[in-house]
């Protein structure tokens, strides 16, 4: 049974009207409290820290700005020394005071991983369910750092989520400025105007599909590629080498255990943090046997909301809106550009249907000790054959980089072979285009892209399952 | 037959009136009525059966009362209004609730106006004691109940039309401010949670108090007004006495001395301790009793060995908390962002407060220029990239670098560029990187039409600055894609 919560009165009682007309509310929270609150859809809630000190996952907030929290948004506030907080132009959905914070936790992980700053920074990977506050603690970690003077690189291998990038990516990105808390994607990456904070250069990998279990073969071969890069990155960086790794995962479950170690590898984990499931700690406990890896268990947050398919697809259609058109505040000038088809390489993720198998098999071993030369690649991606509007209309296109493909061989053939899919897939993505128009008669094509460009800044373009509408 | 023998044979004949009956109370009525030389001798008798009968047979007595009144009226009224007071307490105070609830429901007819006199049907006097009784016996008889969610969303729902009426009459802030709570408090109330007794029992103590404030504010009115008649019938539980339109000042003082009114019945001890709040605490940051934090962070986190027990047993102190808020306590005026009070740290703040006023130059300028998302860098040069060529400030950046080109661009600069109208083109132009409109000029020097801030590549006219800004892409431009 649901327990009463005494600090919601409090929150409620404690509210007193300022002076002025407008509809202002005051909300006290004590020390090692947190104010959480949802909005709607339609609304936008402005916030302002009056007293005390406060942050919310880790970024803290300004007594000298007043924040806008738009559309569907579910957040908390957390103080450490008390503060009040003054919210207004709408009701939140809910909003209420809570005792039963995690941030003193983290806090303390968060020093615990300081201590490890120096030559080499902690890699920490975090694991647990749907909704356990994974991100919220990747966030929080990745902000400490950043305050402490670090620049942490924060990684996030959920393609569902985003950070810097827009869904159906795995990315990693060095944090040397706060976050903007009024963006989706955590901030804005590079842009030709200003920002707030200093913009963030992400390194993206398309994955394209929006579960890594629609293809785990091609999500562990990307795992692979971007770790590759970042440990290059790290060892180019010392500062960021220093600051360590933080890296955010979708829901596993034990299930997944070889990609668990995949990443382990790949980003040289040396510290598993578990949120929420005994069960998932002590079955990994079993499994693990690297001993340069510290496992620890966090609780999850009483404040994690069930995120339902809708509220995540209202947050992704944002976040591809926020790339090409920059938020309120700061707004971006996509453009329209027309380009022939026959111009484009276009490759798609594959969506084998028994990829599963050789989970299923029980045979892991055999799967894991498969010499990485052996790749199938036909297993990860495929050329799309004839391009047209009914595959590519409303669709999202990663713009993958083609330096290392020999486009002019392919342009002039229909093959699908390794030579075209290895470097596909081994190389980044330097943005996104959204399909407005695809004339199939006139073979052209005309696509929404980030910059002013007469022509793109590649031949090869992923298609992703995402669809954008405007 | 003597009154006093009258009086007695009366008493006597009431002793039958131990349940609600009608025929037994109209008789003695009438009697009362066709007897009226002996009023003040009945009226003793009935007094004297309230006061002896055991209580679960007073009600029937004053049922008497108050029938004899309403009937014959004048002098039983006038006799009755005597002891009222002492009569109609004496009695609520040893009768059970749902006796009690009779009476208010009694009262309440008495307090309404003779339909022929207009008057109430006793003396003002005794009837406004009697109300006033009420009151804080309500309050007070609430802790005998049976607390429940129920009776305090009553309770609340009742309050809010007291307080309701007072908005009517007037809106002022505080009022406003208090109907507003109390709706608050009602959704939280009636929320299917369960709350703890001792909970309930504050809210409960809490709303007294805002009663009793409540009634303290209600001024007597110019005139007495008639109050609406209550339906008859059983009554369904009401813990509460009926709001008075009107409470007329009562010459007694009232037994509890008054607290300051407003919004102080909601900072009571008892409220603070509801809350588990204190406010001086939950409003400035926690004394630290340590020394202060240190300005290098190294001491304190040799205490902190990451392991599961520290995780689960921990609670950051004030000085680990200080190491990512006041050890630096400069905090950056536009955003965030902190700075150590050291050489190094006034360093970085300057150089922070300096690429505000750039990035703030140019977010007023927004209007002017158009911005776009830049493309990401593969692989080869992320793996190279700097931090430092974001948020550097001395390194010769790539953003400083955009910095100087744009700020380099001085509208003079600009102008400079000129191209000169082809004879056959019209006079406007549409850039082809921005999509927007230039606008042919005369140019007295040069005796010609021209476009300023325009550069012509491959046959095709750009805005100058929007071709400086997109050069740094030169994949965009590669010759072989052309």
């Amino acid at each position: 049974m649901a327990t009463f919560d005494p600090s919601i009165l409090q929150s409620i009682l404690n509210k007193t009207k300022p002076e002025s007309s407008e509809n202002v509310n005051v909300v006290e929270v004590p020390p090692f409290q947190e104010w959480r609150f949802e909005v709607a859809a339609k609304d936008k809630l402005k916030l302002k820290l009056v007293d005390g000190t406060a942050e919310i996952f880790g970024t803290e907030l300004s007594p000298n700005i007043e924040y806008a929290f738009q559309g569907s948004v579910k957040l908390c506030v957390f103080s450490f020394s008390g503060c009040k907080l003054q919210f207004w132009n709408c009701q939140p959905l809910s909003e209420y005071v809570s005792e039963e914070s995690c941030v003193g936790q983290y806090l303390t992980l968060h020093l615990g991983l300081e201590k490890q700053r120096v030559v080499e920074g902690p890699r920490v990977l975090v694991i647990g369910g749907k909704d356990s506050g994974k991100t919220a603690l990747c966030r929080t970690l990745a902000s400490y750092a950043e305050k402490q003077d670090h620049q942490p690189m924060l990684v996030n291998l959920n393609p569902r989520d985003f950070q810097f990038v827009i869904p159906g990516n795995l990315s990693a990105t060095a944090i040397s400025d706060l976050f903007n808390l009024e963006n989706v994607a955590l901030g804005e990456s590079v842009t030709t105007g200003p920002s707030f904070y200093h913009q963030k250069q992400p390194l993206a990998k398309t994955f394209g599909l929006e579960k890594f279990s629609d293809n785990i073969k091609l999500y562990r071969y990307l795992i692979q590629q971007l770790g590759k890069s970042v440990r290059k990155r790290l060892d180019n960086d010392i500062k960021v080498k220093k600051s360590g790794v933080i890296v955010d995962t979708p829901a596993f479950t034990i299930k997944e255990y070889d990609i668990i170690e995949e990443i382990v590898s790949s980003f040289n984990i040396n510290v598993l943090l578990i949120v929420g499931s005994e069960r998932l700690l002590v079955d990994l406990k079993k499994k693990m046997q690297n001993p340069a890896v510290t496992l620890l268990k966090l609780n999850k947050s009483s404040g994690c909301v069930d995120k339902d398919d809708k509220y995540e697809r209202e947050l992704q259609q944002r976040s591809i809106k926020e790339y090409f058109y920059g938020i309120d505040r700061l707004q971006l000038s996509p453009y329209s550009i027309t380009v022939n088809l026959k111009d484009f390489i276009f490759v798609r993720p594959k969506e084998t249907e028994n990829v599963n198998l050789s989970f299923l098999s029980g045979d892991l071993a055999d799967d894991d000790e498969a010499p990485r030369e052996s790749v199938n690649y036909k297993q990860l991606a495929e050329r799309v054959k004839n391009p047209g509007s009914d595959t590519l209309n409303n669709s999202i296109l990663s713009l993958v980089d083609d330096s290392q493909i020999d486009t002019l061989r392919y342009l002039n053939s229909e093959d699908d072979d390794e030579n075209l899919i290895k470097p596909f897939l081994d190389s980044s993505s330097l943005g996104f285009c959204y399909v407005q128009n695809c004339n199939d008669e006139k073979g052209k094509l005309t696509l929404l892209v980030p910059s002013p460009v007469q022509q793109l800044p590649t031949r090869t373009l992923l298609l992703t399952q995402f669809r954008y509408h405007e | 037959m003597s009154s006093v023998q009258f009086g007695n044979d009366y008493y006597d004949s009431l002793q039958t009136l131990t349940f609600n009956s009608r025929p037994i109370i109209e008789s003695h009525t009438q009697l009362a009525q066709e007897n009226v030389e002996h009023a003040a001798e009945i009226v003793k008798a009935v007094e004297k059966r309230i006061s002896k009968a055991i209580p679960t047979q007073k009600l029937f007595a004053l049922y008497l009362l108050d029938s004899i009144c309403k009937v014959v009226g004048s002098p039983y009224t006038r006799l009755f209004s005597i002891n009222l007071y002492k009569t109609f307490t004496q009695t609520y105070s040893l009768v059970d609730d749902p006796t009690r609830v009779k009476m208010i429901k009694l009262f309440k007819t008495w307090k309404m106006a003779n339909p022929v006199t207009g008057m109430p049907l006793f003396n003002d006097d005794q009837l406004d004691l009697i109300e006033k009784f009420l009151i804080r016996a309500t309050a007070n008889n609430k802790v005998e109940e049976p607390l429940s969610k129920e009776v305090l969303i009553k309770d609340i729902d009742d309050l809010k039309r007291m307080v309701g009426q007072r908005l009517n009459r007037g809106t002022d802030q505080k009022t406003k401010q208090r109907f507003e709570l109390l709706d608050q408090l009602r959704n939280i109330i009636s929320q299917p949670v369960q709350i703890p007794v001792q909970q309930l029992e504050v809210v409960r103590r809490q709303l007294a108090g805002i009663r009793e404030d409540e009634y303290r504010r209600v001024q007597p009115p110019p005139f007495a007004q008639p109050i609406p008649a209550v339906p008859p019938g059983p009554a369904s539980l009401p813990n509460i006495p009926p709001v008075p339109a009107s409470l007329p000042k009562i010459p007694t003082p009232t037994p509890a001395a008054a607290p300051a009114p407003g919004p102080a019945v909601f900072s009571t001890p008892e409220l603070q301790k509801l809350l588990g709040l204190n406010p001086a605490r939950a409003l400035t940051p926690q004394p630290s009793s340590q020394q202060p934090a240190p300005a290098s962070s190294g001491l304190v986190m040799l205490s902190i060995e990451l392991s599961q027990v520290l995780l689960n047993n921990h609670k950051p102190t004030a000085d680990e908390i200080s190491l990512i808020y006041s050890s630096k306590p400069n905090q950056c005026s536009n955003c965030p962002k902190r700075f150590a009070n050291t050489p190094e740290g006034a360093i970085a703040r300057q150089q922070h407060l300096d690429w505000h006023f750039r990035t703030n130059k140019k977010l007023k300028d927004t209007s002017k220029q158009l911005y776009n998302r830049a493309w990401y860098l593969n692989d080869a040069k992320w793996i190279e990239f700097k931090e430092d060529e974001i948020v550097g400030y001395t390194s010769d950046t790539m953003e400083t670098n955009r910095v100087v080109v744009k700020e380099a661009l001085s509208e003079e600069e600009v102008n400079k560029q000129i191209v000169a109208i082809p004879e056959e083109s019209d006079n406007e132009t549409v850039c082809g990187i921005c999509r927007e409109k230039l606008v042919g000029v005369f140019d007295d020097e040069m005796g010609e039409w021209i476009w300023r801030n325009a550069i012509e590549k491959k046959s095709r006219v750009y805005h100058y600055s929007c071709w400086v800004e997109t050069k740094g892409n030169i994949r965009d431009r590669s010759p072989e894609r052309k």
